[in-house]
């Protein structure tokens, strides 16, 4: 004889008996799944796309330079950064921290951990994507075809510095300088001073691609610090048949 | 067909459900009643709250069975949706706000292993545990319960309540020290000091 199931027992089985309660098919934790591993590959690629991005404006910006200038130039870099992007990325991995949260391979190790390694992954990655033509063909595709949305954004850069930092090639030797032509196709009149930081040093030429710190004023740049710097990946630099090499400023 | 149930794990009878056998459910109920409703009293102190929150279990693990992988053990998958309904009780009934982050799963720990493996100092230990479990919070009373009273390990204990193994291990020490102080405290109250020449 059966004992006499208890009376949560029966009222639980009484349910199942009924219809009232059913199961979950087993498509609807498939799809729950899929979302997530949707949401987790979207996000990663956001991440992925922010920080190589970020990466990609400060040194298409020269602001990755910035702070070999000294104080004054890594409070320029400081002001320079991206902080509306930064915020952004930061919102991200607090978003991707918790969706991987359910999964047991991250809420077994702290959360310290698990952030540390999600960071130094997507930031790995990150570096990795800045270190290829991706981004720069993306700008030229994106001013060749002046896309709404992304034009601005990679016009701008996501920069909220002061202006002092201004990249290029040196066009002309001229006699208290240089003309830079920009990377956003200005040229610019740059004096230097015995005052000026050559951290590089003064071995210049034309056709070279620098970085030059300094207040600008109309087309004319006067230089606290002018370093060269290397190509970005994918960048074509005209180089002159007789370049003419500069000449470091005299000291008064 | 109860003899042959007798024989089958709790994995085989998920499966079994999992593939339409309904009645294998009511076995499962029959081996997790009362270690839910012990689970659930020492969670909730209310015998008519937890005998709603066992019965919402239940009917929980039931509309998610087919979320369940058999080839993973079923105790802490059940005690997963059990921590998750009585801690839902808990806060509409006490109105307490989710804590979105708790400090003690952001750094690592070291786990110390558990000293109390005499039997009789053991059960004591659970005695005392018992009779003063309402004195510590939910955070911590919940690992205690889970660890000394349900048998579950450290590893099972953090896939239930989903926190680093190491908090686990945290969480019962700390819990542990709370009810000896607070046993300290009550045995200064009532002894009277002996007082030294």
């Amino acid at each position: 004889m059966n004992p006499e199931p208890s009376p949560i027992k029966a009222k639980i089985l009484a349910a199942i008996d009924s219809g009232k309660v059913k199961m979950r098919p087993r498509w609807h934790f498939i799809l729950q799944t899929s979302l997530i591993i949707v949401g987790v590959a979207l996000i990663a690629l956001a991440l992925l796309f922010l920080i190589s991005f970020i990466i990609f404006s400060l040194r298409n910006t020269g602001a990755w330079f910035a702070p070999s200038f000294g104080y004054r130039g890594i409070g320029v870099f400081l002001a320079s950064l991206p902080w509306l992007l930064i915020g952004l990325t930061v919102i991200f991995v607090v978003l991707l921290e918790i969706l991987v949260k359910k999964y047991s391979f991250a809420y077994r190790q702290p959360l310290l951990y698990s952030a540390l390694a999600l960071v130094l992954i997507v930031t790995i990655g990150g570096v990795a994507i800045a270190q290829t033509p991706f981004h720069r063909g993306v700008m030229r595709q994106t001013f060749e075809r002046h896309l709404p949305i992304a034009e601005p954004f990679y016009r701008g850069g996501g920069m909220m510095g002061p202006g002092l930092i201004h990249a290029g090639s040196i066009e002309e030797i001229t006699a208290n300088g240089f003309i830079l032509s920009s990377r956003q196709g200005e040229d610019l009149n740059i004096i230097t001073s015995p005052e000026t930081q050559f951290p590089g040093g003064y071995d210049l030429i034309e056709g070279d691609l620098i970085v030059v710190m300094g207040e600008r004023s109309d087309g004319t740049v006067k230089a606290f610090g002018v370093r060269e710097i290397k190509a970005m990946p994918g960048e074509f630099i005209p180089r002159h048949q007789f370049p003419q090499r500069f000449r470091p400023p005299l000291p008064r | 067909m109860l003899q042959s149930f007798n024989q089958l794990t709790d994995e085989e009878l998920a499966k079994g459900v999992q593939q339409g056998e309904k009645y294998m459910f009511a076995e499962l109920v029959e081996r997790y009643e009362d270690k839910i409703m012990r689970y659930a009293r020492r969670f909730l102190f209310n015998f008519h709250d937890a005998e709603d929150g066992v019965q919402e279990v239940f009917i929980k693990a039931y509309t998610n069975i087919r979320s369940f992988d058999a080839t993973r053990r079923f105790s802490p998958w059940l005690y997963r949706i059990a921590h998750n309904e009585l801690l839902n009780t808990l806060r509409k009934k006490q109105h307490e706000p989710i804590p979105f982050f708790d400090p003690d799963t952001l750094l690592p720990h070291p786990i110390a292993p558990d000293q109390t493996d005499n039997s009789i100092k053991a059960k004591e230990l659970k005695e005392l545990m018992s009779a003063n479990l309402d004195k510590l919070s939910t955070k911590y009373r919940e690992p205690l319960v889970l660890y000394y009273f349900e048998d579950l390990s450290y590893q099972e204990i953090s896939d239930i309540l989903q926190i680093p193994t190491s908090t686990v291990g945290v969480r019962i020490n700390r819990a542990k020290q709370a009810l000896r102080k607070n046993l300290l405290n009550s045995k200064d109250a009532y002894e009277p000091r002996t007082i030294a020449n």
